[in-house]
């Protein structure tokens, strides 16, 4: 009976490697493979000829164009996601308090998302070029028009896109993650005379920890597409508050520098991998429970 | 499942398995057959270019009666031997420039190139003993009436004691060259009485024995019996090939046309309406860039002999034989990659498929059109396929970032490939490394300063010549006034055609000094921008209009090529302005530019030297050729390389820059100096030998670097910012890209 039991459970366990190899498969192949190599290319010249040991990492950590976009991807990063994860949340709150009305604002705020990136670029160009419509509104009201593209004020337009852009989605995640709070414990905590703002930080915020993960780990990626506006708008070397990881990437490939592009690769998975983990957890840590 | 099914199952596996070896066979068989190219030339004196290929009854005869003794050459073995004679029948002062054709009983009918009607005598028959009959032909005289002349055009045998004339009437007066449409084919006989006058337009003549094909401009073909009737036409369905210039125009006894040119040979069945490639010209002498299609003959289906023009004085000839089983289908191919298309290094290609007939050599031409792409694209193409070892085998890197490419392991070491002592050093030493050498330039243009002796002598920095430029008038040549002479004291200094002019030429003569390995040279950067700024300001340049650009063609050099003589120069050479600078990129624009318009010989008045910019001795490199280290075919790769550098290519004078190599430069130099002296000018050439020798810094900054400069530039110049920041904004621009290269 043990013996059968054990061998339903091998049989099932055959049954779902069976499912899962096509997928896993296709993981091998566009990812898994690709990452191997890319690690092995840190560690060779740009042919992937000829070994060079440690010399890419220790050149790439020299590097101050690296250390620039680095940081200024960092910046990016510590400026942009907790914004967004805050202005997100107030909205999908906005949007349940005006319930049934709130369905058209979610649509309104979804918009942007599905806007293609040439028609975002001929936006931002129409707006904060020189001679734009925000310059124009400036000189109307008598003030000195501003170089937005070309000064650190590039930085804070970037961030507004990034947020005017991924606000929407991250409002639908936000609005999936309160529905999936249990209405009792409110009612609950009612009784017990609690206010709206301890409802909300005793009970809200607590559960919607795994949702916080999920939003977090989506706006983390999500927060490299903005390189597609800005390497539109500025070309190759925009404003040096503006030149991230990715446009050092771009250029070292067109400079067939792989070592080094693969090197710095590495290091920033290794980055991300040390933000994500934790996030992992929280995400893990509620569902466990 | 049931039996049945499984049959199925099976027999479908089994079709499948039937078909997919089935197809696989039929890619495996090799088409084959293709025209085999044999120069034969007859040895001895080169033929010059105006000698006539004859079809023969005994076989091939070229008459050449242009050379100093007129000869006629016989080959009855298809040009493997041939037999000389003199032609004793021609007489220079009477007959002028002909046009001969063989009729079909060997003797000879030539007819003056152009008739007028002050000539008594224009046509002549010469039979195979050498006697000489005039010919009246009173119906083409007649064409002369009214102080017209006839053009002869093409002369046809055809059917056996009979020919056709075709001449076109123009007249030409003040200079003026005026042809009249609708002109005349008179077929006459044998001994000259016209059978048939027919009006035609047509612009091709041919026969066989038995029809006259003319195919006209629209590329309708009308067939004419030896007596002069319509037997057919064909019409509209050849319209696309009178787009290419035609150079023979052949008919075979089966009806089948065949139009050749120097894009290959098309073949035309009677009856049909399409056209059959059965030559890719790109692969055989005549199709080079630098050759000229001067004639052809049919011997039959399998053989065709072409006469070709492969510089400005010669003709050679080659005979194409069908070897059927010469293999189609290459067995290896060598890939040539370039940004942007090069008329030298086309003429590599084709030598090298000429040299190497079972190797496809493709030449890719990475910027062919508006369709292309942004330069980023096209670099992000070419690092994909050399990242995943499928790149090109040859790369010629101008306007990239060629330095990265040999730093980075990605090119293969050229000192075995190239003989050093074949370069000049000048041009050689900057890309010897310690490793080896990885890159180098296979030709170079120079910025050049042209003016009075005392002028140029008094311009020793850019500097001066702003200032120079900024005493003198603004601009006062437009197109209203192109054909007037300017008063000396209106002439500006220089002449630009846009922006983008000016700033090439002074770019091409400063930028090693403006970005060097340390970074931007602040100080000089702002020099060169306030000089920029100054001629920009004085001559209107930093507008969008710009000015006219009047540049001229014209065809020079050792092959007959056409070169643009650049605004600036042309403005110079007819004293419209004071000096002239701008770039050169041939040894006939040199010429042009050092000698004096009316004798001809070097002025000594005039004088030129290497633009004075911020660093010494500064030349472009033009085709930077490498191997690509992961290449496919290696070997292949390097005799490419080689032939590239050869005197059999450096010595072809072509648009976009002079040979490196000495005996390129001294190849040019030699057939220049032909021609002068025939000209009636003294043999003494511009001496090359000495600017080369002051060449020291190749300008190696990338197209990247240039735009961003570029455009700071015209901005500062329109004065849409200050000084101050268009330093800044360039410095912060390209201390990115160095900094990425650190």
């Amino acid at each position: 009976m043990r013996w059968k039991k054990e061998k339903g459970k091998k049989g099932e366990a055959d049954a779902a490697a069976l499912f899962l190899a096509p997928s896993l498969a296709g993981l091998t192949v566009f990812l898994f493979v690709p990452f191997a190599q890319t690690v092995y290319r840190s560690f060779t010249d740009a042919l992937g000829q000829h070994s060079v040991g440690w010399s890419n990492y220790r050149s790439v950590l020299k590097n101050s164009a690296f250390l620039l976009a680095a940081s200024n991807t960092a910046k990016f990063l510590a400026v942009c996601v907790p914004c967004l994860l805050a202005v997100s949340l107030f909205l999908a709150l906005c949007v349940r308090a005006l319930r049934p009305g709130g369905k058209y604002l979610k649509t309104t705020f979804l918009l942007p998302m599905a806007l293609p990136v040439a028609s975002i670029v001929v936006l931002w160009k129409a707006l904060f070029s020189q001679n734009g419509i925000l310059n124009g509104l400036l000189a109307a009201a008598g003030a000195e028009p501003v170089d937005f593209m070309g000064t650190d004020a590039a930085f804070w337009v970037l961030i507004l896109t990034y947020l005017w852009k991924n606000s929407g989605y991250d409002m639908i995640l936000w609005l999936a993650g309160l529905d999936g709070i249990p209405d009792s414990l409110y009612e609950a905590a009612q009784v017990d005379g609690a206010g709206k703002g301890q409802m909300f930080v005793r009970i809200t915020l607590p559960q919607l920890l795994p949702t916080l993960g999920l939003v977090a780990v989506l706006s983390l990626l999500n927060m490299f597409k903005v390189f597609r506006e800005a390497y539109l708008v500025a070309g190759s070397y925009p404003h040096e508050s503006i030149y991230l990881l990715q446009h050092l990437f771009n250029n070292w490939f067109l400079a067939m520098d792989l070592g080094r592009l693969s090197a710095a690769a590495i290091l920033v998975a290794l980055a991300l991998l040390v933000i994500v983990l934790p996030l992992q957890s929280v995400l893990r840590g509620e569902d466990g429970a | 499942m049931t039996w049945k099914r499984r049959l199925a199952a099976l027999t479908l596996a089994v079709t499948m398995l039937f078909t997919a070896c089935g197809a696989q066979q039929e890619t495996q068989t090799q088409a084959q057959g293709r025209f085999v190219e044999t120069q034969i030339t007859p040895p001895d004196e080169p033929l010059s270019a105006y000698a006539e290929l004859l079809k023969t009854p005994d076989g091939i005869a070229i008459i050449d009666w242009l050379q100093p003794t007129p000869v006629r050459w016989d080959s009855s073995d298809l040009g493997e031997t041939w037999r000389k004679s003199e032609l004793s029948w021609y007489d220079a002062q009477s007959m002028d420039t002909l046009k001969i054709a063989a009729l079909w009983d060997g003797s000879l009918l030539a007819v003056k190139s152009t008739i007028t009607a002050s000539d008594d005598a224009f046509a002549w028959r010469i039979q195979t003993d050498g006697t000489v009959t005039p010919l009246a032909l009173e119906a083409l005289k007649a064409e002369t009436a009214d102080g017209k002349s006839v053009s002869t055009s093409s002369i046809q045998p055809i059917g056996t004691d009979r020919f056709a004339v075709f001449g076109s009437r123009f007249t030409m007066q003040n200079g003026v060259y005026s042809s009249d449409r609708n002109t005349g084919l008179f077929l006459y006989d044998a001994k000259g009485t016209l059978i048939r006058e027919i009006t035609c337009q047509s612009a091709m003549m041919t026969s066989n024995k038995t029809h006259l094909f003319c195919m006209d401009d629209n590329g309708v073909c009308t067939v004419y019996d030896e007596d002069g009737n319509i037997v057919s036409s064909l019409g509209g369905t050849y319209e696309n090939l009178l787009e290419t210039e035609i150079g023979a125009f052949l008919a075979d006894e089966n009806d089948t046309l065949y139009l050749c040119s120097g894009q290959g040979v098309k073949r035309l069945n009677p009856g049909g309406s399409l056209q059959e490639l059965v030559m890719n010209g790109e692969k055989y002498s005549y199709g080079m860039p630098t050759s000229y299609f001067a004639g052809g003959i049919l011997m039959d289906e399998n053989c065709l002999v072409f006469a070709v023009q492969e510089n400005s004085e010669h003709l050679s000839v080659y005979r194409y034989d069908w070897d059927a089983q010469a293999p189609t289908v290459s067995v290896k191919t060598l890939r040539v990659w370039s940004l942007d298309d090069s008329d030298l290094l086309r003429v590599a290609v084709n030598r090298m498929r000429i040299a190497y007939p079972d190797v496809d050599v493709q030449l890719e031409i990475a910027r062919a059109d508006q369709t292309s792409g942004t330069l980023e694209d096209i670099v992000r193409t070419l690092n994909t396929q050399i990242a995943a070892g499928s790149g090109p085998d040859v790369l010629i890197l101008d306007k990239l970032s060629a330095q990265n490419f040999a730093e980075n392991g990605l090119l293969a070491d050229l000192t075995e490939v190239v003989d050093a002592d074949a370069l000049y050093p000048a041009f050689l030493q900057p890309f010897q490394t310690e490793k080896g050498i990885f890159l180098l330039p296979a030709q170079f243009r120079v910025e050049l300063l042209a003016g009075s002796a005392e002028e140029v002598s008094a311009v020793d920095s850019l500097q001066s010549l702003s200032d120079l430029v900024a005493q003198g008038p603004g601009m006062t040549l437009s197109d209203s006034n192109a054909e007037e002479t300017i008063p000396p004291e209106q002439r500006p200094v220089l002449y630009y055609t846009d922006f983008d002019n000016l700033f090439n030429v002074y770019w091409n003569a400063c930028a090693p000094a403006l970005i060097t390995e340390d970074g931007v040279e602040q100080g000089a950067l702002k020099d060169f921008l306030e000089q920029i700024r100054t001629i920009a300001n004085h001559y209107g340049l930093e507008s969008a209009d710009g000015w006219e650009k009047s540049e001229y063609a014209i065809g020079f050099g050792n092959n007959q090529m056409m070169f643009v003589l650049p605004s600036s120069v042309s403005n110079y050479k007819v004293d419209r302005t004071r000096m002239a600078a701008d770039e050169f990129e041939n040894l006939s624009l040199l010429e042009l530019l050092a000698r004096d318009s009316s004798t001809g010989d070097l002025s000594s008045d005039r004088a030129s030297k290497l633009l004075p910019g911020f660093c010494e001795g500064a030349w472009t490199p033009q085709l930077l050729t490498g191997i690509s280290a992961g290449a496919q075919e290696p070997e292949l790769a390097q005799a490419f390389v080689a032939l590239l550098f050869s005197e059999q290519v450096q010595g072809q004078e072509v648009p976009g820059g002079m040979p490196t190599t000495k005996a390129g430069i001294a190849a040019q130099q030699s057939a220049a100096r032909a021609q002068y002296e025939q000209n009636g000018l003294s043999g003494e050439m511009y001496p090359i030998d000495d600017l080369i020798g002051q060449l020291k810094t190749p300008v190696m900054t990338g197209e990247n670097e240039r735009m961003l400069v570029r455009d700071a530039a015209l901005e500062y110049a329109q004065g849409k910012q200050s000084l101050e920041q268009t330093v800044q904004r360039v410095t912060l621009g390209l201390q990115r890209m160095l900094e990425e290269r650190s």
